[in-house]
């Protein structure tokens, strides 16, 4: 199996598992769902980066991983504004 | 159909099916749809959807075709060597300095100097005298290094995870590349080896080009290794099994450090 396929797999299935943990064991939210997905897409995306060469399909998991990283940090900063009206 | 073709078409599924689910947790419940687990469904097939769609970025060819197609004038380039004398098998020689570039020396045959005049344009290599070029795929190298920035370890290890990565990332010619090493030679066996059809009828027609002029490849590899390790490589034999469920190529080659080479 090709290193992409195995990472669009590993991924759809960490997704799904999230979600089923999610829906199982706690409310159901979709911050925290996003948060969590796109900590196992960084570290897949980690996993499959390629050393020695940039191949075309990483220059657009770049863009995609930054579209991530603004994603992450905005459910990150919703968390902070949260918890500091929790606190005041 | 080819597996570019599949990221594309799992994507547009994926994220059409994602507005789906958006749909369905709007309408089953309007006031709490941000905690309605077909929510999480959809953002799941939203980043997956997009994932693939990143992952299939590279056009799709025609693997068929295009291994046909890079062996367009092979044969003929092979018949002139041996006009011109060539035999054996051609050496990759390393860079000679910094900005160099990798050089194939095909040896030619002693009974045909005379023939060739007073051996203007032919090099003298370990006491043989041959043609010395620029391998097939030098161009292509440069724009690997260029475009994709390639970097090429000095290092065996890691030199060998950069050929893999060019083979299986790069260009996405094959599924798997295995290396295995014994003494100075050293094994490469590409799984599923999407060019194969174009070397095996190759192979129809010149059994022993594949040493005597290497290309596609073998050439490029033996290029990678030759700049890497700044050694001199040979390709002794090249070996393709499409029998299995996968196609398969092996391609052996030999290391040699690196002597002088007098024009």
């Amino acid at each position: 199996m090709h290193k992409k396929d195995a990472a669009s797999i590993a991924l759809m299935a960490w997704m799904l598992t999230v979600s089923n943990l999610m829906a199982i064991l706690y409310d159901p939210d979709l911050k925290y769902f996003i948060a969590a997905t796109l900590v196992g897409f960084f570290i897949i995306v980690y996993i499959i980066h390629p050393v020695f060469s940039k191949p075309r399909y990483i220059r657009n998991i770049y863009r995609m991983g930054i579209a991530c990283a603004a994603l992450f940090s905005l459910v990150i900063f919703l968390r902070i504004l949260e918890l500091v009206e929790y606190f005041s | 159909m080819n597996g570019h073709n599949h990221y594309r078409i799992g994507s547009y599924f994926l994220i059409g099916l994602a507005a789906l689910f958006v749909l369905a947790a709007l309408l089953t419940d309007p006031q709490g749809y941000l905690e309605s687990p077909i929510l999480m469904l959809s953002a799941t097939s939203f980043i997956g959807g997009f994932f693939l769609f990143a992952l299939g970025a590279d056009e799709s060819i025609n693997a068929g075709l295009a291994s046909q197609f890079s062996m367009q004038g092979i044969p003929a380039l092979n018949h002139i060597i041996r006009d011109m004398g060539g035999y054996g098998a051609a050496t990759f020689l390393p860079p000679d300095s910094e900005d160099g570039r990798v050089m194939q020396f095909v040896p030619t045959r002693p009974n045909c100097r005379p023939y060739l005049g007073d051996g203007g344009g032919f090099a003298y290599h370990n006491g043989s005298t041959g043609t010395l070029s620029p391998p097939l795929t030098g161009s292509i190298l440069d724009t690997l290094k260029r475009d994709n920035d390639l970097t090429l370890p000095p290092n065996y290890s890691q030199l060998m995870g950069a050929i893999r990565e060019v083979c299986e990332d790069l260009l996405s010619i094959t599924d798997r590349v295995e290396i295995r090493r014994a003494d100075d030679k050293v094994t490469f066996t590409l799984h599923n080896y999407l060019l194969l059809p174009g070397c095996a009828s190759l192979r129809e027609v010149s059994p022993e080009s594949c040493s005597l002029c290497p290309c596609s490849i073998c050439s490029l590899i033996a290029c990678m290794i030759a700049e890497g390790l700044k050694c001199e490589v040979n390709l002794d034999q090249v070996t393709l099994d499409d029998t299995g469920r996968s196609p398969r190529m092996d391609i052996q080659y030999t290391l040699t450090p690196g002597t002088e080479v007098s024009g």
